[in-house]
């Protein structure tokens, strides 16, 4: 028996499925047998120890994931919903319907509002789940015993449950829902975990059968015989090691300079320990959030000069402050914005406060003077030519070397052969290009599905601006989530990009699968993605017309 | 909060109406720590969008059921005795920008 998803990453294991149930028995409209205060009881005692289960977990989970259980456990002690459940109650119905009952109702007002309310409705599921489940005393979203490394399988996982996911002992998460682009997927890439996701039926796959989950290939083969557990153990070990640190290059030699995300100095370390040729995107914002002015010149030289010089020579592209709208300074009073996706962010928060961005400029070239150092500057949110212009002339005049600008604002890429006439580089934002240009906020759940890479949309406008590279003869970077997905990679160098920048846990996988495709090939599998009618199209289309398999 | 918060009376119900701050609107971190207030105010008070259903403020479920987005005019009431601190309290807290730097770590 084999089940096909689609698998995230190159990664390859075999051992016991343990699943995750997120799916508790419905309760039946039947009239209680016992009496009202029992049944109040029953209710009221489940309800207290989800909440107090939720406090405890939302406790270790810290971050994001502890307002979203903090807020779980407020579900569970909401007086409003324990009204309707006690009116339940006193009609005789059992503790269990009425929780279940009162819960949803609930559950299909906060879903008819969409976007980000539709995301508290699976939260508010959740908890009356937890809470039937409590009453009934049958299982619900415990995370598997560690004994020994397992395969999770799971309808989908919420942040909630990663947060108290102990990795160490999970070989790969399979799911029969989510997308490649949504949490679960995200989460595998940043940890370097073997994942295939939208796997239909493997709930039915019974814990503790051994498996084999393939994510180059998005399947599961059940019941592998004794020489495939065999081979796939032997390709596990191989895997443990991260081996191979050469430089990124395509089967025919072409370099693929292969750099890492990085968003502090503890970051880069890591990113050089996993074959880092540099750093592709740093970005500066650290310096800012945390503080309540603007940093100083001399703060800000030594912060970058330390990150140089623990790269040691290597590159360094720097991305000017990132702020706005969308992601506000303590320091910097910011209207509030209907719309801020559409609004003051990026290059657009500085041309109010311009020395800011000189300040930074003059420090980030100070210490690519004081450091031996490859040191190379962007700014985001450029819309077209005489915005490039004009940060490329201010950059200069603080004395940076070498000037570039991001392009995720579709504008820019479609003027990409303007923008080359006035930058040394650009470097291709792909997640914010990929929102601009299907009009799908990134913040809003309801339209996640439309942020894919592989839309030939934006893979064309990629394409535009790898066009304008290739005859400026300037170079072409990536560093969006898309880089870090390794066949979406070769797309993309066949695009005309010409170097990768992603999490560093990333690194090894995209290495191994642009080795195995020339330049020519991976020139004819782009010609595909483009031509495909969707990103799940272009996805598959590329899959099957691969010369040989990607590991 | 630049200016005083006006507080008005009505048949011993007071209100105030205030903007929501907060970018997010009150939906997740915000509306939690709405009702974490809401469940320490004596006396209750209660929200409502102008032309709404006033909704009990300890009630994350119905808070949110409301959909309070940023920019939005939330009328804050309560009755009885200290309902003027109680109210302007809430106030408060439903003007100011409630959300967290934005941790979540994706690439651009």
């Amino acid at each position: 028996m084999k089940y096909q998803g689609l698998g995230v990453g190159l990664g390859i294991v075999v051992g016991p499925v343990r699943r995750m149930f997120s799916v508790v028995p419905e309760p039946t409209d039947a009239i209680s047998t016992v009496s009202l205060e029992v049944e109040r009881g029953r209710a009221k005692s489940a309800l207290e120890a989800v909440a107090l289960e939720l406090e405890s977990r939302a406790e270790q989970a810290g971050g994001e994931a502890h307002d979203v259980l903090a807020a779980q456990a407020m579900m569970a002690r909401d007086p409003d919903v324990w009204g309707d459940i006690d009116a339940l109650l006193v009609q005789r119905k059992t503790a269990e319907w009425a929780v279940f009952h009162a819960f949803s109702s609930f559950v299909s007002m906060l879903k008819a509002l969409g976007g980000t309310q539709s995301e508290r409705a699976t939260d508010l599921v959740d908890v009356s789940r937890r809470t039937v489940a409590a009453i009934m005393d049958v299982p619900y979203g415990e995370l598997p015993e560690c004994d020994e490394p397992y395969v999770l399988v799971a309808e989908d996982l919420a942040p909630a449950d990663t947060a108290m996911l102990d990795l160490s002992c999970v070989l790969a998460l399979v799911t029969s829902g989510g997308s490649p682009t949504a949490h679960t997927a995200i989460l595998a890439r940043a940890k370097g975990l073997v994942a295939v996701v939208s796997a239909e039926g493997v709930l039915d796959i019974p814990d503790g059968e051994i498996v084999v989950v393939d994510a180059a290939e998005g399947t599961i083969e059940c019941a592998p015989d004794a020489a495939r557990i065999a081979e796939v153990r032997e390709r596990m070990n191989e895997v443990d090691d991260e081996g191979d640190l050469s430089e990124g290059r395509l089967s025919d030699g072409t370099a693929v300079p292969l750099l890492a995300n990085v968003g502090s100095l503890s970051n880069v370390e890591n990113a050089i320990a996993k074959g880092a040729q540099g750093v592709g995107l740093l970005r500066t914002e650290f310096l800012f959030f945390e503080e309540h002015e603007a940093p100083t010149v001399e703060a800000q030289t030594a912060s970058y000069s330390a990150i140089l010089t623990a790269l040691d020579g290597r590159k360094a592209v720097a991305r000017t402050l990132d702020a706005g709208a969308d992601k506000p300074l303590a320091f910097l009073p910011m209207d509030k914005e209907e719309n801020p996706a559409l609004g003051v962010r990026g290059i657009r928060t500085v041309h109010k406060h311009e020395q800011l961005l000189r300040d930074q400029l003059t420090a980030l070239a100070a210490s690519a003077q004081a450091v031996p150092s490859d040191l190379w500057v962007m700014a985001p949110m450029i819309a077209d030519a005489s915005e490039a212009r004009e940060f490329a002339a201010m950059a200069r005049d603080c004395g940076v070397k070498t000037v570039g600008v991001m392009i995720e604002v579709p504008s820019c890429a479609i003027v990409a052969d303007q923008v080359f006439d006035v930058v040394d580089f650009v470097s291709i934002g792909t997640n914010d290009l990929t929102q601009y240009a299907l009009a799908a906020d990134r913040q809003n759940g309801a339209v996640a599905t439309y942020q894919d890479p592989w839309h030939p949309a934006v893979l064309r406008l990629i394409k535009m601006v790898g066009d304008a590279a290739t005859a400026s003869g300037k170079p072409l970077s990536v560093c969006g989530e898309a880089a870090s997905d390794p066949l979406l990679a070769v797309v993309l160098v066949g695009l005309g990009v010409t170097s990768l920048s992603m999490v560093p846990n990333a690194l090894k996988d995209v290495r191994a699968t642009l080795a195995r495709y020339s330049l020519e090939e991976a020139r004819a599998l782009a010609a595909i993605a483009v031509n495909a009618i969707s990103a799940g199209d272009a996805r598959s289309d590329v899959r099957a017309a691969l010369p040989r398999p990607p590991r | 909060m630049e200016t005083e918060m006006e507080l008005k009376e009505e048949a011993g119900v007071i209100s105030a109406e205030v903007v929501v701050g907060s970018k997010s609107g009150l939906h997740a971190r915000p509306a939690a720590m709405v009702v974490a207030l809401a469940g320490t105010l004596d006396p209750a008070v209660t929200l409502r969008k102008p032309d709404g259903m006033a909704v009990n403020a300890r009630s994350i479920v119905k808070v949110l059921s409301q959909n309070f987005c940023h920019g939005d005019v939330v009328v804050v009431e309560s009755s009885g005795d200290g309902a003027e601190d109680s109210v302007r309290e809430m106030a408060e807290l439903v003007a100011r920008e409630l959300d967290d730097e934005d941790s979540v770590e994706t690439s651009d």
